[in-house]
This record gives C-alpha cells, sequence and structure tokens, in this order.
C-alpha cells in the first residue's frame, strides 16, 4: 500500500494539509496541489499519481472538469478520483460522478472513511495494474503466432501451395513462413527404396568402377 | 458560559495524526486558518457590500471548508448561510450573518491564540 502515490488537490491549505497528513499516516506517498492547473500538470506526468484526491471547487480547472479530461484520454491504467465535496450537495456529488469520478468524500473528511475509500481506489488500479499487464503480454504472444487456417490451393501434381500473392512455394518453405514450424530432413523408409538406395548404388558402382582403373 | 467556538474533539483527532519527528499538525493547521481567515473575511464583507452573489458564494464556501475542517462549527454553519445567500441571490439578513461571522471568528481566534 505505501508504494501508491496519491496526489491531493484543493486550493484550501487547511484541508489539503490535514488530507495529506490523513495519508501520510496510512502509509502513502502523498503529492500536493494548491490548484486544479497543477493538479493537471501532475496528472499528465509519465509519473503521475495512479489514485488523485480532487476538491470540487478549485481555482483554475475544477474537480470535475479533471474528471472528463482524464476519462477523455486512452489510458491503460486510468487515474482513480476522488472527489472532495460538501456534506450537503448531492447535486454536485450526481454530477462529480457523471463527470468521470469514481467517488466520492465529504468535507470536512472523516480519517476512517477516506482511507476506506482511498484503498478501495488503491485495489482497483491494482487490478487495472496486473489486467493492463496481462493484456500487453497477450498482444505479444498473439504478434508471435502465425497460424495456418483456410483453404490452401495445392499443385495436384507437383504439391506446390499457391500463396497470398500467387506464388507458388514448395510446401516446407511456405509452411515455414506461416507457421513456427522448422523442418529437419531426413527420408522415409518408401523414398530410401525409391531413391537413396539407387544413388547409393549408383555410387558404390562408380567407386568400384574407379578401383578397376587405379588397379588397371 | 459562552460556546465554544472550536470543537477540541476535532483538535484531538488532529493531533493523532502526528508523525515522529514532524512538526505538529495542530499547530501547522491553526496557523494556516490564521493566516487565510482573514482575506476570507475581508472578501465576505466586499461581496456582501457589492452584492456579487459568486463572490460571496466562493469566499463563504472556502472559510466554511477551512472552519469545518479545524472543528469551528459554528463558523462552519454561518458560512454556510452566506454561502446559500451568495448562491440564491436571497440577501435578507445578509449583514446581521456577516457581523455574526466576525464575532464568531473574534471568539474562535482567541481559543486558537490559547492552544498556539
Amino acid at each position: 500500500m505505501s508504494d501508491v502515490p496519491i496526489l491531493v488537490a484543493d486550493d484550501d491549505s487547511v484541508s489539503r494539509t490535514v488530507v495529506a497528513a490523513m495519508l501520510r499516516k496510512a502509509g502513502y506517498q502523498v503529492q500536493l496541489a494548491s490548484d486544479g492547473d497543477q493538479a493537471w500538470a501532475a496528472l499528465q506526468r509519465p509519473t503521475a499519481p495512479s489514485i488523485a484526491v480532487l476538491d470540487w471547487m478549485m481555482p483554475g480547472i475544477d474537480g470535475p472538469e479533471i474528471c472528463k479530461r482524464i476519462r477523455q484520454k486512452e489510458m491503460a491504467s486510468p487515474t482513480y478520483i476522488i472527489l472532495l465535496t460538501s456534506r450537503d450537495a448531492s447535486a454536485d456529488i450526481v454530477a462529480g460522478l457523471r463527470a468521470g469520478a469514481n467517488d466520492y468524500v465529504t468535507k470536512p473528511p472523516n480519517e476512517d472513511e477516506l482511507l476506506a475509500r482511498v484503498s478501495v481506489g488503491a485495489r482497483v488500479v491494482g487490478l487495472q495494474h496486473a489486467l493492463a499487464d496481462r493484456v500487453r503480454r497477450l498482444e505479444e504472444a498473439l504478434s508471435n503466432v502465425k497460424q495456418l487456417q483456410g483453404l490452401l490451393p495445392i499443385c495436384s501434381y507437383c504439391k506446390r501451395i499457391r500463396d497470398d500473392q500467387n506464388y507458388w512455394q514448395q510446401v516446407e518453405s511456405y509452411i515455414t513462413v506461416h507457421s513456427g514450424v522448422q523442418f529437419s530432413h531426413s527420408y522415409c523408409p518408401d523414398c530410401y527404396e525409391q531413391h537413396v538406395k539407387p544413388q547409393l548404388d549408383a555410387l558404390d558402382c562408380e567407386i568400384d568402377d574407379s578401383d578397376g582403373q587405379t588397379r588397371a | 458560559m459562552v460556546k465554544p467556538a472550536l470543537d477540541l474533539a476535532v483538535v484531538k483527532r488532529l493531533r493523532q495524526l502526528n508523525q515522529p519527528g514532524q512538526p505538529d499538525l495542530v499547530t501547522e493547521v491553526l496557523v494556516l486558518f490564521r493566516a487565510d481567515a482573514p482575506a476570507r473575511l475581508a472578501a465576505i464583507n466586499d461581496a456582501v457590500h457589492s452584492g456579487n452573489g459568486p463572490a460571496l458564494q466562493r469566499a463563504a464556501h472556502a472559510l466554511k471548508g477551512a472552519a469545518g475542517t479545524i472543528g469551528a462549527h459554528a463558523l462552519h454553519d454561518l458560512c454556510k448561510i452566506l454561502e446559500e445567500m451568495g448562491k440564491t441571490g436571497v440577501w435578507g439578513g445578509a449583514s446581521a450573518a456577516v457581523e455574526e461571522t466576525h464575532r464568531e471568528y473574534a471568539q474562535l481566534c482567541e481559543e486558537i491564540d490559547h492552544l498556539l
């Protein structure tokens, strides 16, 4: 839990300091922003925190606007956003959730409630990271697979295969290109009798002949 | 006996957030509050005098948040009334509410000074 960085953005220094103290005591790494522009800049960095606690009403870009912008971005692991709102503002809460916030905490925040909601966020972020990692590995694996499927036009006589570019290829070169298979060359018993043995016999004859010539 | 402006139970909870080797959080937060509040009170005054609803809403909202966080419940509630006035533009009793807010703030400052 302790290595999860959290952004706390609030223009009210009192609230910001107290929220940060609650999170630090629970072992979180806290980054601070004192207005919406600073918060947005912090969330753009490559090392942006995965969880953001944002005040609803801030100078610059307000909390819901940051939610909207974050949700418009394509991210493998989107930021988990908790909005800080007034206790009496249920319309704000609805608008904030609609804008893309994951959760909200009313001000002044209760320590136990804040930490419980943040730990839900940390769990979601952990799952998202694991999922994104898995998808990445699957995509990698998929790019290595060259599966053979469908109909292959093959010459009835010479057994060459016509590829997508209309070239006729030897079976072995076609399969090497379209699969993970590599050939190790050998011969079957029938072909031994039909092709290999006659060649060996012919070779023997040649050797016998040349021996005879030497001796002569 | 006058009702305390500052809820010491909240102050105690804040003190429990202190970490070894770090400055006292209660002192830090109360000093921040004292530093920010006068400008917000002045903004509330200006907004009420000029009849600027959105400005009143903003200033009262900001002071309300800080007051609620340190446990200044009465000041929080007064700010909430002012914020609502700013939002709705219904100004009846605004001046009286501002006066009450200043009285409450003065009492709060005395109590904060005892703690600092």
